[in-house]
């Protein structure tokens, strides 16, 4: 039972006095940083991170792509060399013997090759769009940020590995921040919404099961044999001392009453997990759709993206404006890709805000109904 | 649970069934059973995608190979077509050729998961080990991507597994995270830190004498006001008959066996006193909390659960008339070589409020030693698998931060030496994962509250936050 003290309300911030530059500018800077760390500032900071990492890594890891498509053509022509010497050489071309040479070289290649493109090489021509474009150095930061990590953009250089790992240690907490708040944000939003659309349907809809474990203790109250009577006032007194023989009274107050929020004005309406879930499906069915019918996908491989993505897998085996043969718009695909990416984790933060309440109730009464959590009545019985 | 009107209706064999039941699901909800269950649901999940996904692997392989026989036959064809070998009509050709292929193994790598080895080798990607590697990638969201589902039926089964094996694992990892920062600490403190030693000699001594004490004190409740005396105050105990021992900030420790006399003798005078009520005064704690989780601590006051009862009320006090300097030396916790019965419950109140305090770990200690689990992966997998040293610590960091690129995976086909070492270095390498994943939810148990009481001290300084509200 832990009995809040209200604090008292003091401005720490006020300041009457003189109005010295000094003072405004301080005044000022303190302003923006609430600012930039209230809701609107966080998403622009995370974007604004985003842009500055994709300026980074395309500054570091441009070059070594290009560097990289070049070898992979020297590669190829120093192969077609050796097959010319190797044609040449033979007078008398017996197909076995050639056949023979030539297949080592092309063995070669091919090992070669699949070095090239675990190493980073995409199949792309030079000159062609490169793969560390500015949105995909963009979709790269995102992607280390929200430790997606899709893999088929990967930093090469040891300078990118670096500032990769400084980038992300700094970026994924600010990320989870980010998340944290835009999930409160339309969680709250969300449930003053539906909150008012049910009143809409004039149903008077109080929650089925209100949890007992919620509350929070106001008042205890102590009666003595005498019948005297020994209160606790919540916020005023700390201790309240009590005889053998006592009763004791606990009054409590349900725990959402205490929300000194906006539009809290009927207690224990929840969104129910289902609409939730609904949500979340609804949002990787459109994405799938997209997607598939851009990339030429196929539904499913379209929602196995989706899925993969927004859980934070990310395997990288399927990236829009990623295919093998480049073809048009392919960076306009990579932006709408991270948007999807940034509004669907902000949804996935809603969605978990708006179900842990429920589904950790239907947890422990699902338990309880198993018989692994006890109910307190029973303790008490046993005790 | 067991209900009675149940009961009654069907009496042997529903409360059987629901008895085997309840135990059953007591089990699996134990750590233990949260563990073993996510190790089988890895094991299964490993076994399901090695079934689903080999036969594409090896077709794959033969793809690749059809295309480099393809490639050969078109070769021949040229060289024979040309009567006379002109070397740049050839070479052209040639080269067109060539890239043609090369369009479309890069497609193989990329798109089949073709991973470079011949139809002749034994070894597979999706190998059990491989697999196992898979799963666990998936169930810990780190998701590198080396290897992922080309079937349809694997893909639809990666994602229900994934929808059951996320939550399951962080359950799992949360669990054995915890058990590692307990471990960690014990060893912290037990172990590393000296002066954290003495404290908990100290700690001992006064957990026995309260225990002592509680005994031989009547059990009948005792009434105190709502005085709010500081906690500083240093209070006496009311018999003046008693020989008070001061504390000494500097004198050297005690055998915990002295103590123990000091305080016999002073039970056995204690026990002809009567109560005084006029002169009690309630120590003060700084929360509540503190004072319940003292109760609760304190093994003797086990009655008190439910209600805050102050400890310390057991004893008479007298003020002291000279109150010793209002802030205790720091070192008085450690230094003291005899005590008084109202310094013992003082200390009792002190130690306790300060409990919290006292079992933190610093902050760099924890990071050091995440940075050094790093390091250790670092050099293991460089050695292992002939990479630089910043490659494998650009592994871990991915590795463990969950992100999980793909492009440097341990047991890669390159520098395979002899048959199986590919595997070993995939166990070795996933066995890493999970435990660095453990480590750094430890970290994250042990530090959470000193980074955000940190991180608050310094929004306030910036003026961000006011003492009300939170960001």
């Amino acid at each position: 039972m832990a009995l809040e003290r209200k604090r008292p309300s003091g401005r720490s911030g006020s300041r009457f006095a003189e109005k010295t530059p000094a003072n405004k500018c301080k005044a000022f800077c303190r302003k923006f940083t609430a600012f930039t760390f209230s809701h609107v500032g966080l998403c622009g900071l995370v974007v604004g991170y985003s842009i500055m990492g994709a300026f980074a890594f395309r500054a570091l890891e441009a070059p070594y792509e290009e560097e990289k498509a070049g070898e992979v053509i020297d590669m190829r022509q120093k192969t077609v060399k050796r097959l010319w010497d190797i044609t040449y050489d033979l007078n008398v071309l017996y197909k076995d013997n050639w056949t023979r040479l030539v297949t080592a070289e092309i063995k070669r290649f091919q090992a070669d090759l699949i070095e090239a493109v675990k190493d980073g090489y995409d199949g792309k021509e030079l000159g062609e769009v490169q793969q560390w474009s500015f949105s995909g150095a963009f979709l790269y930061s995102l992607t280390v940020i929200t430790t997606i990590g899709y893999g088929n953009i990967a930093p090469r250089t040891d300078w990118g590995k670096l500032v990769t790992i400084v980038y992300a240690i700094i970026g994924i907490p600010l990320m989870l921040l980010y998340l944290t708040n835009i999930g409160d944000i339309l969680a709250k939003s969300f449930r003053y919404v539906y909150r008012r659309m049910c009143t809409c349907k004039s149903s008077e809809h109080y929650t089925k099961g209100r949890n007992v474990e919620n509350y929070r203790v106001k008042h205890i109250v102590a009666h003595n044999v005498s019948g005297r009577q020994k209160a606790l006032e919540h916020g005023v007194q700390d201790e309240i001392i009590v005889s053998p023989g006592d009763e004791v009274r606990i009054e409590a107050i349900p725990n959402n009453e205490l929300h000194e929020d906006l539009d809290f004005q009927k207690p224990g309406v929840t969104v129910p997990i289902t609409l939730c879930l609904l949500i979340l499906v609804g949002y990787i069915s459109g994405g799938a759709i997209i997607f598939s019918l851009w990339e030429g996908w196929g539904f499913l491989d379209g929602s196995y993206f989706c899925f993969v993505t927004l859980s934070t897998i990310g395997f990288g085996d399927l990236v829009p404006g990623d295919s093998v043969v480049s073809d048009q718009g392919s960076q306009e695909k990579l932006v709408i890709c991270s948007l999807y990416l940034l509004i669907g984790m902000a949804l996935i933060a809603m969605c978990f805000n708006l179900m842990q309440e429920e589904v950790i109730q239907k947890l422990r009464s699902c338990g309880r109904n198993i018989g692994i959590i006890k109910d307190v009545d029973d303790e008490a019985d046993i005790a | 649970m067991l209900r009675d009107v149940e009961e009654q209706e069907d009496p042997i064999q529903r409360t059987k069934w629901k008895r085997c039941l309840r135990l059953l699901a007591v089990r699996l909800f134990s750590d233990v059973g949260i563990c073993s269950l996510a190790l089988s649901y890895a094991i299964v999940g490993a076994l399901v995608f090695e079934a689903l996904e080999t036969q594409h692997e090896l077709s794959a392989r033969s793809e690749v190979r059809k295309l480099r026989i393809d490639c050969m036959r078109d070769l021949w064809r040229i060289t024979n077509e040309l009567n006379v070998l002109y070397e740049k009509n050839w070479t052209l050709a040639v080269d067109w050729r060539l890239t043609e292929f090369e369009q479309m193994v890069v497609n193989a790598v990329k798109n089949e998961g073709y991973d470079g080895r011949d139809m002749e080798a034994t070894e597979r990607q999706w190998s059990f080990s491989g697999a196992l590697f898979y799963s666990l990638t998936v169930t810990t969201t780190v998701g590198y991507g080396n290897m992922a589902p080309k079937t349809n039926f694997g893909k639809v089964v990666t994602i229900f597994y994934s929808i059951v094996g996320v939550p399951l694992m962080l359950l799992c990892l949360t669990k054995v995270g915890y058990y590692f920062s307990r471990l960690f600490r014990f060893i912290y403190f037990h172990i590393c830190c000296v002066r954290c030693r003495e404290q908990i000699q100290f700690r001992q001594i006064q957990k026995a004498v309260n225990m002592m004490i509680r005994k031989q004190m009547p059990s009948s409740s005792s009434s105190f006001p709502n005085d709010q005396a500081s906690v500083e105050e240093n209070i006496q105990p009311w018999n003046p008959g008693q020989q008070l021992v001061e504390e000494t900030a500097e004198s050297g420790q005690s055998s915990p066996s002295d103590q123990l006399n000091d305080y016999n003798n002073l039970i056995s005078h204690e026990k002809r006193n009567h109560w005084s009520t006029n002169n009690q005064t309630a120590m003060s704690h700084e929360s509540n909390e503190n004072s319940c989780k003292m109760s609760t601590l304190n093994p003797a006051v086990e009655e008190s659960q439910n209600l805050c009862v102050d400890i310390s009320n057991k004893f008479p006090y007298a003020r002291r008339n000279n109150t010793k300097s209002s802030s205790l030396p720091p070192s008085f916790t450690h230094h003291t070589s005899k005590l008084s019965l109202s310094d013992v419950a003082f200390l009792n109140n002190k130690d306790n409020a300060s409990h919290n305090q006292e079992k933190h770990i610093p902050m760099y200690v924890v990071i050091l030693f995440v940075v050094a689990y790093i390091f250790i992966g670092a050099m293991i997998f460089s050695l292992g698998e002939n990479w630089s040293f910043l490659n494998g610590a650009y592994f871990c960091f991915v590795a463990l931060s969950t992100i999980g690129f793909g492009n440097l995976v341990p047991g890669s086909y390159k520098f395979e030496t002899h048959v199986h070492s590919g595997q070993a270095r995939l166990i070795i390498g996933s066995f890493y994962m999970i435990l660095g994943l453990a480590v750094v939810i430890m970290a994250y148990h042990l530090t959470h509250e000193e980074v955000i009481l940190k991180c608050k001290t310094v929004a306030r300084n910036l003026g961000i936050l006011s003492s009300n509200e939170n960001s």
